[in-house]
C-alpha cells in the first residue's frame, strides 16, 4: 500500500499572514478528488520539519517573522534534504524572498536567505510606489502548460532572478516581481510567486503541474467550472 | 483688529458651520450620511476644531480590530443612565458618540458638533491607524484597547506595525494621566501599552482572544509566544500576560474584579461570548465615569442592536413567518465569533462579500475563515465577490450556491429554506442568519429599507 502523500505547512505561526493555509487544503482536496490520499502537517516555529514529506508549503509574513523563518530554515538540515530530493516547494510572497540569496529586513538591510533559489530580493525604496499592492494578472512561461496566472500582491522588494532561473511568467498587469515585468520563479520543482496567500485557489493549473510531480499517473480531469467563473469574473 | 483667541473662535465657528452645511448636504442628495464629509470640511478650515469643540469634556476612545462599534454602543448606553444625572440629580447627561461608525479624526468632529454642554460625555470609536492622532486631539479620559488582528491588509497596516503605532502614540506626554482599559489577552496590545507610568493607570482585563494566529511571534524580541494549560500566554524576554482586575468567569456568564471577589452575572440580549467581552471592557471603563458596575450591566441589557447589527427582521410567507437576523463580519477574527452564534437550527445562511476599498479589496482571508465548520447548513453565497466565498466553499465541501445579487440570495434563500424545512402544518417559524462584510452589509441594510427591492426580495412574502 501507497503511504499518504505528506503535504507540510512550514511554520504557519510566522509565515500565515493571509490565508495562505489554503494552498495546503486545495492541493489535499484536489489529490482526494482523485482518490489519492494525503495529510496536511503544520510545522510550528518549534518543532523539527519532516525530511521526507512530498510537498512543503511556505506562506508570507511580516518582516520580523521572516526573519525568524530563514534563521530557522537554513538551520533544518532536514528542509535541505527533502528539496534536494526533489520534493516540492510553493513559496509564497515572504516565502519565496526567503528561498532566494538574499531579502531585505524591516530596514532594508540584507538577510541571507536559504539559497535553494538563485534570486535575491531587494527592497523598493521608490518614494512614488513603495509597496505592490493588487490584482496580477501574468502570463505564463511558455512550455509550463499553466493557464493565464492571476492572483493578489501586496510587497514592496523586487526580486531579480539569476541566470539559472527561470520566471513563472510575465505580468500583464500588476508589478510580480518588479524586474523586467516578470512574475515569481521556477526551478526544478521548486516554484516561488508574488501572487500572496491563497494562490493555488484562483490557478487549478498550478496547483495540478505542483501535483503532478507528485503523483506517478496522469491527473483526471476535475470539474473547475465554478473556478472559471471566478477567474472570469475576476479578469472582468 | 480681532484678538488672536476671539479670531479662533471665528474660524471655529464658520468650520462647523461650513462643516454642518456639507453634512447636511450630502444626506440631502442621498449621498451617505455625511459625517465624514462634514468633519473633513471642518477641519480643512480649522485643523484645530476637534480640541476645541472636545475640550472640557468627559471623553473615552475605544479601539480595536473588532468590536469597537458594538463596545462604544454598550458605553454609550451605560453611561445614559438617568442614575449619573447631574450632581442635583436633575435630568440626564447628555452622551455624544460616533454610534454610526465615522471612526476617523473627521466622523469624530462631526459628532463633536452636536456636543453643546461642557459636562457631555462623549465616547467615540476610534480607527486603529488614528488612534494618536485623535487621543492626541480630544485628551481623553479613558482609552479603551480592545485587540489587534489581520484586517484589510492590502490598506491597513500590518499588525505589528499597528502596535508600534500604539505604543509611540501611549508614551505620548499629554496622555500620562489617561487611564487604560487594557485587554490582557492580546500580546500585542498588552506590548503597546508596556509598562506605561508603572503601571499605575492601566487596567488589565480578561478581555478573551478567539483569534490568536497574529500573536504567535513576540513583538518585543520576535521570540516564540507560548501559552499555558490555562491559555495564559509568556514569552521568554520579559513579555507575559499581566494578572487580570477583571475577568469573566463560568464560560462568560460572570464577572470578577480583582478586590471584589462578588460575581456579577452578565445578561445581555445581544449574542455570543465575544459581546459579553466587549459588555466587560466597556463595563470596567464605565467604572471611571462614577458608573457602578451593576448599573452598567443593567443599561446594556437594552442594547438590542449595534448600527443594524444583530437586528431581527420578520416577514411571512403563507404560514410561515421568517425570522432574518443581520449579522456583520470583516475579518478571520470576526468570522470565527459569528459561527459560534449561528442559529443551530437555521438550515440556510446566507453569507456576502464585497471587496470594496472600505472592505479590503483582497479576498485572500477567506482562506483564514474555517467554513469547514458550517458543517450542513446550505450557504447562499453573495455580494460582489460572491464567487470567491463560493471556491472556498467548494473546498470547504460546503453545500452551496452563487448568487451575486443581494435580492435574488434573499429569494433564493427563502425559497430553499421553506423546501428544506419539514411541514409540520399550521403556523411555522424559520429562523435565518445573513452574514456580510462591511459594504455588503449596507447594501443589504438598503435593500431592507427600499420598499421596492424588498418586495423584489421576498416576491409573494408579507412583512410582519
Amino acid at each position: 500500500m501507497k503511504a499518504d502523500i505528506q503535504i507540510v505547512n512550514v511554520y504557519p505561526d510566522l509565515l500565515g499572514t493571509y490565508g495562505d493555509r489554503g494552498n495546503s487544503i486545495i492541493l489535499a482536496k484536489r489529490l482526494s478528488w482523485r482518490g489519492v490520499k494525503s495529510q496536511i502537517i503544520d510545522i510550528c516555529f518549534d518543532q523539527p520539519l519532516p525530511k521526507d514529506a512530498q510537498i512543503y508549503c511556505l506562506g508570507g509574513g511580516e518582516d520580523v517573522a521572516q526573519v525568524s523563518a530563514a534563521k530557522q530554515l537554513s538551520e533544518s538540515s532536514n528542509f535541505d534534504y527533502a528539496i534536494k530530493q526533489g520534493a516540492v516547494l510553493l513559496a509564497v510572497c515572504a516565502g519565496f524572498q526567503i528561498i532566494g540569496g538574499s531579502f531585505p529586513d524591516l530596514n532594508g538591510s540584507a538577510c541571507k536567505g536559504i539559497g535553494i533559489l538563485d534570486a535575491n530580493t531587494f527592497k523598493n525604496s521608490s518614494k512614488r510606489s513603495s509597496r505592490a499592492v493588487g490584482e496580477v494578472v501574468a502570463d505564463p512561461s511558455a512550455g509550463l502548460g499553466l493557464a493565464t496566472l492571476i492572483g493578489f500582491e501586496n510587497h514592496s522588494g523586487l526580486t531579480r532572478l539569476g541566470n539559472r532561473t527561470t520566471p513563472l511568467g510575465s505580468v500583464r498587469k500588476g508589478v510580480g516581481n518588479g524586474y523586467a515585468k516578470l512574475e515569481g520563479a521556477i526551478d526544478g520543482h521548486v516554484v516561488g510567486t508574488y501572487l500572496h496567500g491563497p494562490v493555488l485557489a484562483r490557478n487549478p493549473t498550478l496547483a495540478d503541474m505542483l501535483l503532478s510531480w507528485v503523483v506517478d499517473d496522469p491527473l483526471p480531469e476535475l470539474d473547475d467550472s465554478e473556478i472559471d467563473q471566478l477567474r472570469a469574473h475576476i479578469r472582468n | 483688529m480681532l484678538n488672536g483667541k476671539r479670531m479662533r473662535l471665528w474660524r471655529m465657528k464658520v468650520a462647523i458651520w461650513m462643516g454642518l452645511g456639507f453634512a447636511k448636504t450630502t444626506k440631502a442628495l442621498g449621498l451617505g450620511q455625511g459625517e465624514q464629509l462634514g468633519g473633513r470640511v471642518c477641519l480643512y478650515v480649522y485643523p484645530m476644531a476637534i480640541h476645541d469643540l472636545a475640550k472640557g469634556k468627559k471623553t473615552a476612545l475605544i479601539s480595536g480590530t473588532n468590536g469597537k462599534t458594538t463596545t462604544t454602543s454598550l458605553l454609550r448606553a451605560a453611561l445614559a443612565l438617568p442614575a449619573i444625572s447631574n450632581e442635583n440629580g436633575s435630568g440626564q447627561i447628555n452622551v455624544i458618540s460616533n454610534t454610526g461608525g465615522a471612526n476617523l479624526p473627521s466622523g469624530i468632529t462631526t459628532a463633536l458638533f452636536s456636543a453643546h454642554a461642557e459636562d457631555s460625555f462623549c465616547v467615540f470609536e476610534v480607527d486603529e491607524s488614528y488612534l494618536g492622532e485623535v487621543a492626541r486631539a480630544v485628551l481623553p479620559k479613558v482609552i479603551v484597547l480592545l485587540n489587534l488582528s489581520r484586517d484589510q491588509l492590502d490598506r491597513v497596516s500590518e499588525v505589528k506595525m499597528l502596535a508600534e503605532k500604539w505604543k509611540t502614540a501611549l508614551e505620548l506626554e499629554c496622555l500620562a494621566n489617561v487611564h487604560l482599559v487594557v485587554n490582557a489577552d492580546d500580546p500585542m496590545v498588552v506590548w503597546a501599552v508596556g509598562n506605561r507610568g508603572g503601571g499605575e493607570l492601566v487596567t488589565w482585563v480578561g478581555g478573551g482572544a478567539t483569534w490568536s494566529a497574529d500573536a504567535t511571534t513576540c513583538p518585543n524580541c520576535g521570540g516564540y509566544i507560548r501559552r499555558d494549560t490555562s491559555n495564559s500566554w509568556f514569552c521568554e524576554c520579559d513579555l507575559k500576560q499581566p494578572e487580570y482586575d477583571w475577568w469573566l468567569e463560568d464560560n462568560g456568564s460572570f464577572c470578577v474584579e480583582k478586590n471584589n471577589k462578588d460575581k456579577i452575572p452578565i445578561l445581555l440580549d445581544l449574542p455570543g461570548s465575544f459581546n459579553r467581552s466587549n459588555a466587560l471592557m466597556a463595563t470596567v471603563a464605565a467604572t471611571f465615569f462614577g458608573i457602578k458596575k451593576e448599573d452598567a450591566f443593567e443599561a446594556m441589557r437594552n442594547v438590542t442592536e449595534v448600527a443594524g447589527r444583530y437586528k431581527k427582521v420578520k416577514f411571512s410567507r403563507g404560514n410561515i413567518t421568517f425570522r432574518l437576523r443581520l449579522l456583520l463580519a470583516k475579518n478571520p477574527a470576526g468570522w470565527c465569533e459569528i459561527f459560534d452564534i449561528l442559529d443551530p437550527s437555521s438550515p440556510v445562511v446566507v453569507m456576502a462579500i464585497n471587496a470594496k476599498i472600505a472592505d479590503g479589496q483582497d479576498t485572500s482571508w477567506l482562506w483564514d475563515v474555517p467554513f469547514e465548520i458550517i458543517g450542513k447548513r446550505y450557504v447562499v453565497s453573495s455580494g460582489e465577490r460572491g464567487w470567491d466565498l463560493g471556491v472556498r466553499l467548494k473546498y470547504a465541501q460546503v453545500e452551496h450556491k452563487v448568487v451575486t445579487d443581494l435580492s435574488d440570495a434573499l429569494s433564493h434563500a427563502v425559497d430553499t429554506a421553506i423546501q428544506r424545512t419539514e411541514s409540520r402544518g399550521g403556523k411555522q417559524c424559520i429562523k435565518m442568519d445573513y452574514v456580510a462584510n462591511y459594504t455588503a452589509f449596507q447594501s443589504l441594510q438598503k435593500v431592507m429599507s427600499s420598499d421596492k427591492s424588498y418586495s423584489k426580495v421576498l416576491r409573494k412574502v408579507r412583512p410582519l
